[in-house]
């Protein structure tokens, strides 16, 4: 008996732990599955207050008008092509942001010069500013370099606000870089840029992983520069999806809107799946090494 | 000379001072140890010569070109770093032909040395392997292989076997040396081991507190230490450092030290300077120069005997080692083979007076001459 009773109180912290894990996977998975359900239903059946329940007749007809004949705005585009402009949006500033970033952080630890604090701490302050305070600043430089209301315009934003970021990154990793290993590409007859790109880069995988997730779902997700910058032809998805449940003609077509909100999460959904353990790996590397 | 030449040199980091007054003159072909404690400037010297760290004051020229103003990979050197630092996304043909590559040296040219160097080695079935594939050993070895196809002036090792374990070491030691006197290379070998530097040099240079302390060959450094922290830094166990109380009379100098409630007085064969006289002084004499066995082909005068209280034995093997009171420390002599002497027994040591160093017992200065 006593026996037993010692395994139950081993046994207890994994149970209480297990229990609470459980319960927060169902709060978090809960609106999903409501977005899931409810997206391959027919309307009525919504209506009629089946909102928990699987549907009674399955239907793949609101990803379709969500994707390609919903109602924008004023034109029935469907989301489409606001999601291709998220696409051209997310890649050049990702790229451009993290290969900044990573040049930053490089020179920063291995080729210090005068200041370089100063610079990184500046550098540094970027990620302390809210997007807000920058609005009106950054309208008026848009508008002056003819970039308003464009695509171009809102990856030079993205790509500016996120240089601070990619540089912390990629300082905190270069930093703990072993000095010997330069030192010998140095008398090896390496310069900056070969070392660069010959050394750091490959051995930076981790560190680039969590960088262009971080860059892309924050970009992707962004709907303030996204409303504020762009117009109706650049719009990014999120400002698309926006407008689409916000339309006040006719019903509310939840089925749709559910459709469309996944439509949108797809992409960043599929970084996590199949990026996501570096990310733990890569914020853990990083501060286990320094 | 031709090999590695420094004049004056000195380095300050900001306003402080790490090596002052650094004057070093090598042969091609020499394999000069600059050995001392950590910290003491061993490292910022050798990256002085590399190229990586500037040059505050003096000069350093590299087979007889000045090398002040040039960049590492101009200097005609090659180095290997106590942390080996291969190229971790690189497999070792990569590592090894790095240099090579950026050099622009044809593929077939590179090749051919790499295979060369991996032949020398024996590293040629690991060419297509990672680093963190090899083994602490096996690093070791690609490091010398990426500095060895270069076919450099002179060679740089930082501490290049202190993350061995001490059997590898031993072998790796042998190996370095051998390699020497194939390529005939001049090498400058930094370590703290002064085993290492006493196996392996051609030439010795004890640096402390950013001072050359002494410069010779390992004979030299050995049996006439500069001053007493030479003494005490080279052999294993150290050279026993003791206080003794100088006396000259009509017969020559004395020596004398405590042992126990005893005291010894040595006669002292050399000559002292005479304001030492009656003053306290450092008495250094190597555990083989106090000994159990009178050797057998020494003269009959060589040694003072004396009987002495064993406190402790110390069976190493191949010697025997004991340790007696002698100045209040614990002063270690060398035993027969297999001496049954044990702790607290009288034992009559046999001290070698006349290859005994006195020192300044301030500034540690070698006094006899
Ligand atoms: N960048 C620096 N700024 C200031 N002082 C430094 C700097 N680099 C090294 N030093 C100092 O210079 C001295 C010599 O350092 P060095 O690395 O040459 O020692 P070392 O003899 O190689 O020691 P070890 O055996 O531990 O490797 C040390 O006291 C160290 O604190
Ligand atoms: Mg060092």
């Amino acid at each position: 008996m006593t026996r037993k009773k010692k395994t139950f109180s081993a046994a207890l912290p994994k149970i209480v732990l297990y229990t609470s894990l459980l319960l927060f996977a169902f709060l978090f998975l809960m609106p999903m599955y409501v977005m899931l359900v409810n997206s391959v239903k027919p309307l009525e059946e919504i209506q009629s207050g089946g909102m928990m329940f699987l549907p009674q007749t399955w239907t793949f007809e609101p990803w379709f008008k969500a994707w390609s004949t919903a109602q924008i705005g004023v034109e029935p585009t469907g989301l489409r092509p606001y999601f291709w402009n998220s696409i051209l949006m997310v890649v050049p500033a990702v790229t451009v942001s993290t290969l900044l970033g990573a040049v930053n952080g490089y020179v920063l630890t291995q080729w210090v010069f005068r200041g370089h604090k100063i610079i990184f701490l500046m550098m540094l302050g970027a990620v302390f500013i809210p997007h807000q305070i920058i609005l009106i600043p950054m309208a008026r430089m848009l508008g002056f370099f003819g970039l308003a209301g464009t695509i171009p315009g809102l990856v030079v934003v993205h790509t500016l606000y996120g240089i601070g970021f990619t540089t912390l990154f990629f300082r905190n990793y270069y930093v703990a870089f072993p000095s010997d290993l330069m030192k010998a590409a140095k008398v090896d007859g390496a310069g900056l840029f070969r070392i660069f790109f010959w050394i750091m880069l490959p051995a930076s995988t981790p560190i680039i992983i969590v960088t262009v997730i971080w860059q892309f779902t924050n970009i992707w997700n962004d709907f303030l520069f996204g409303v504020s910058f762009a117009d109706y032809d650049s719009f990014p998805m999120t400002v698309a999806l926006n407008n689409l449940v916000n339309s006040s003609t006719g019903v509310k077509e939840y089925n749709v809107h559910f459709a469309g909100a996944f439509i949108a999460a797809v992409p960043t959904l599929l970084i996590y799946i199949f990026a996501g353990r570096y990310f733990v790996r890569g914020l853990m590397g990083g501060s286990v090494k320094g | 000379m031709t090999g590695l030449s420094i004049k004056k040199a000195g380095k300050l980091y900001g306003s402080v001072r790490v090596l002052q007054d650094i004057n070093i003159d090598i042969d091609e072909g020499e394999f000069l140890v600059l050995v001392g404690p950590s910290g003491c400037g061993k490292s910022t010297l050798l990256n002085m010569i590399a190229g990586l760290e500037e040059i505050s004051e003096g000069e350093i020229s590299i087979a007889g070109n000045v090398v002040n103003d040039l960049e590492p990979s101009e200097r005609d050197i090659a180095m290997v770093f106590q942390s080996y630092a291969l190229y971790p996304t690189m497999t070792v043909a990569g590592n090894i032909s790095f240099g090579l590559e950026i050099r622009r040296v044809p593929k077939a040219e590179r090749d051919a040395a790499v295979a060369k160097v991996a032949d020398l080695l024996q590293i040629g079935h690991l060419l297509d392997r990672k680093p963190s594939q090899l083994s602490g050993g096996q690093r070791q070895r690609v490091a010398m292989g990426r500095a060895l196809v270069r076919d450099p002036k002179l060679f740089l090792f930082d501490e290049p076997l202190s993350n061995l374990d001490a059997k590898l070491r031993v072998e790796m030691r042998t190996e370095i040396k051998k390699l020497h006197k194939k390529t005939g290379k001049t090498i400058v070998y930094v370590t703290h081991d002064q085993i290492e530097a006493m196996t392996m040099a051609t030439r010795i240079c004890v640096l402390e507190g950013g001072d050359i302390q002494q410069q010779g060959t390992p004979d030299e450094i050995y049996n006439n230490p500069a001053n007493a922290f030479v003494a005490g830094f080279m052999g294993s166990p150290p050279m026993n450092l003791m206080k003794a109380r100088a006396r000259k009379s009509a017969e020559g100098w004395g020596l004398t030290i405590s042992h126990g409630l005893e005291s010894i007085t040595l006669p002292y064969p050399r000559n002292l300077p005479d304001s030492y006289d009656n003053r306290v002084v450092t008495l250094g004499m190597r555990p083989e120069q106090i000994v159990e066995e009178y050797p057998r082909d020494a003269a009959e005068d060589a040694y003072y005997t004396t009987t002495c209280t064993l406190d402790l034995t110390e069976p190493t093997g191949a010697d025997t080692f004991g340790a007696i009171d002698l100045s209040g420390l614990e002063a270690i002599c060398k035993l027969k083979p297999g001496s049954r002497a044990d702790t607290g027994d009288q034992v009559e040591l046999h001290f070698e007076v006349g290859a005994a160093c006195v020192f300044d017992p301030e500034s540690g200065a070698r006094l006899d001459c």
